[in-house]
């Protein structure tokens, strides 16, 4: 045997190097949550052959116990008369059989307060008429969205929704937005400091900036510009360009889709590469922007302390909190069939244009509405 | 085709894995062998193959020529030849013609009495190709996955593939190969360079020699890996260059179908975050 001083070193910085690796491809292995090729993982062609506009689901996505649809109920029988000859104070549904309105009542429980029963909004003192509890006066508002969502929202077309598309039996949907501090001192240089929630969010979804969500589903700064100048014609400065892949970033993964689902990422901003799932996705936009400013911001006076947001703002939905990581919320199940209840006056709220943030920066108002050439292919505004 | 007066020396017979003397011979410079000509069959079946989509495709505009793979809805079936079938063939081939090319490098170095080293390295570049073509698609059930033969098609899926993740930067096996990939080139960079500055002295001065390019390196960053060690670092980044680039696209789709951004959960699920007292939005 060699004496000590004469043995390579060599054995000795391997050994620890091979365990180094060993241990970080376990850890890799065994932490992180990863799907499986036997789960299977099913896919779907959004373009043609060869292309890879393809859309994948694992047993992760397609079993989240969120999406359940929940049995289908028997709708009450008609009484002939109407809500308002029945009960006081009914302000949205008085022209409701009251057999529809009872039922409809019973569902609202279901959908957003199983655990707590009707007194969550009506309270445990038996008078249903009063507007005392603020759960009470929220609902009121939330049921004339929905209303003016099934009767005027191209986006949900004929499949509907309820207040169980965004609830799913929670008071307060699971996927919302709040607006976000700004961090102090303010980012940027290598003293500036991470904004708050990067310290405390505990997924990517709510690690990510606010500005995306502030900029695209509050206000109503245009999304465009964000591809090369050589593609689309448009130029864009970079934080926007960054607010918007985030947006688009996060309306994918609350969908469960991905780029492809819309675009041929050769060339974003290109409508006639697009498939026409992006038509809908772009009134989507806008029916989420409706429903920030025309329902939940106004609502910001009612609501107790908690239920706000660091700046005191509402919580605010954006893709995720209908769709819940499904490219259909609930998988297109028709949820509001049957409730003659959930469907408003048509032409209540037309699709929203006059937007916020039009009101402040209107030379930046470059978005129209795509018209629809002959081949049914939506092309760019002119 | 001559040959160098030397060169007759290192023509020996033998180290052929199949076929014996059948093919042990020289055509000009190149060495036949039994993998010699299965390498020639299948490269030129799947060019005239590639040759013939063309010709029943829609044009002859070489940017613009595509051999797609089949549809998903093909599943990991036959394809009908003008609708992936051809596709599929020339698949078989190119793998036929890059797995010869191996082995034949194998039966070189077998004569010349080498070690393998140029075979293992090209065979991360066929286990990175098969990865894309063949292994993949298995993995998620049709070879509609693979990419197209066609230059601006293979580079549009290329792009798809890569926002198939939302953003491709955040997989974590296509960090480690595009560390490796530079990590390699600055290695390939910096060992040229010394060679030819330490043989490229200035007028008057010597040729100078391993000691010299030795202590170059240990004046700028206190140590020299050595003449051989440079190769074996080089040859290790350059193949896990090609092996983190498999790995990286294998784990695209078949082992997560989400954006790679949101692959994270678990980084701000660590537990000793909780124990940090760090305020937030609360």
């Amino acid at each position: 045997m060699k004496p000590i001083s004469q043995r390579p070193r060599s054995s000795l910085v391997g050994i620890f190097l091979l365990a180094a690796a060993a241990g970080t491809l376990l850890f890799f292995l065994l932490v992180p949550t990863w799907d499986h090729p036997w789960d299977p993982i099913e896919s779907r062609d959004w373009g043609w052959r060869g292309i890879a506009m393809n859309t994948f689901t694992s047993a992760r996505t397609r079993n989240d116990p969120i999406n359940i649809v929940p049995a289908a109920t028997t709708p009450f029988p008609d009484t002939g008369m109407s809500a308002s000859e029945v009960y006081e104070n009914v302000k949205v549904l008085g022209d409701l059989d009251s057999g529809q309105f009872d039922y409809l009542m019973q569902s609202m429980t279901e959908w957003v307060a199983p655990d707590q029963g009707c007194g969550y909004c009506h309270g445990d003192g038996g008078n249903f008429a009063s507007d005392d509890l603020y759960t009470k006066k929220v609902a009121r508002r939330m049921l004339e969205m929905v209303r003016d969502i099934n009767a005027n929202a191209r986006h949900v077309g004929q499949t509907g929704v309820t207040c169980y598309t965004c609830h799913r039996g929670n008071n307060v949907p699971q996927k919302t937005w709040y607006e976000g501090a700004e961090p102090k001192p303010p980012m940027g240089g290598i003293v500036g400091k991470p904004p708050p929630w990067n310290r405390t969010a505990k997924n990517m979804r709510d690690f990510f900036p606010r500005a995306p969500f502030e900029n695209y589903l509050l206000d109503d700064k245009p999304i465009s510009g964000a591809q090369a100048r050589t593609v689309s014609g448009e130029t864009t400065d970079l934080a926007d360009l960054e607010n918007i892949y985030i947006l688009m970033m996060q309306m994918s993964e609350g969908m469960g889709v991905n780029c492809n689902f819309c675009h041929n990422t050769r060339a974003f901003a290109d409508w006639s590469q697009s498939t026409p799932k992006r038509i809908n996705a772009w009134y989507g936009i806008r029916m989420v922007r409706g429903i920030n400013n025309d329902y939940l911001t106004g609502l910001q006076g009612l609501f107790p302390p908690h239920r706000l947001g660091p700046l005191g703002d509402v919580a605010k939905v954006d893709c995720a909190t209908c769709h819940n990581g499904m490219s259909r919320p609930l998988g297109g199940a028709p949820m509001a069939a049957g409730y003659e209840g959930l469907l408003g006056p048509k032409g209540d709220r037309p699709i929203r244009r006059a937007t916020a943030f039009e009101t402040r920066k209107a030379h930046q108002a470059a978005i129209t509405e795509p018209g629809v050439d002959e081949r049914g292919v939506v092309q760019a505004g002119e | 085709m001559s040959m160098l007066s030397f060169e007759r020396k290192y023509r020996v017979a033998g180290g052929t894995l199949i076929g014996g003397e059948m093919f042990d011979f020289w055509i000009g410079p190149f060495f036949v062998g039994f993998f010699g000509v299965t390498t020639a069959i299948f490269a030129t079946l799947g060019t005239a193959l590639i040759v013939y989509g063309a010709a029943i495709g829609p044009t002859w505009n070489i940017w613009q020529i595509d051999i797609a793979p089949p549809a998903i809805e093909y599943g990991l079936g036959l394809a009908p030849l003008r609708e992936g079938g051809l596709w599929q063939i020339i698949t078989v081939c190119a793998a036929g013609a890059f797995i010869s090319w191996a082995l034949r490098q194998v039966e070189i170095s077998r004569k010349l009495g080498m070690g393998f080293h140029i075979p293992i390295a090209f065979s991360f570049a066929i286990f990175a190709y098969l990865s894309l073509e063949v292994f993949r698609p298995i993995m998620l059930g049709a070879w509609g996955h693979g990419f197209p033969y066609g230059i601006f098609a293979h580079l549009d899926w290329v792009s798809n593939v890569g926002y198939q993740g939302l953003h491709f930067h955040y997989n974590p096996a296509h960090m480690l190969a595009v560390t490796c990939f530079f990590g390699t080139t600055l290695m390939l960079a910096m060992h040229g360079g010394v060679i030819l500055s330490a043989v490229n002295p200035p007028k008057g001065e010597p040729v100078k020699h391993g000691q010299h390019e030795n202590q170059y390196f240990r004046d700028t960053i206190a140590y020299s890996i050595g003449p051989l060690g440079i190769h074996r670092l080089g040859w290790f980044a350059a193949i896990n260059a090609g092996f983190w680039s498999a790995i990286c696209i294998l784990i695209s789709g078949p082992f997560w179908v989400g954006g790679w951004p949101y692959f994270y959960d678990w980084y701000l699920q660590l537990p000793f975050w909780n124990d940090m007292g760090l305020g937030g939005l609360g």
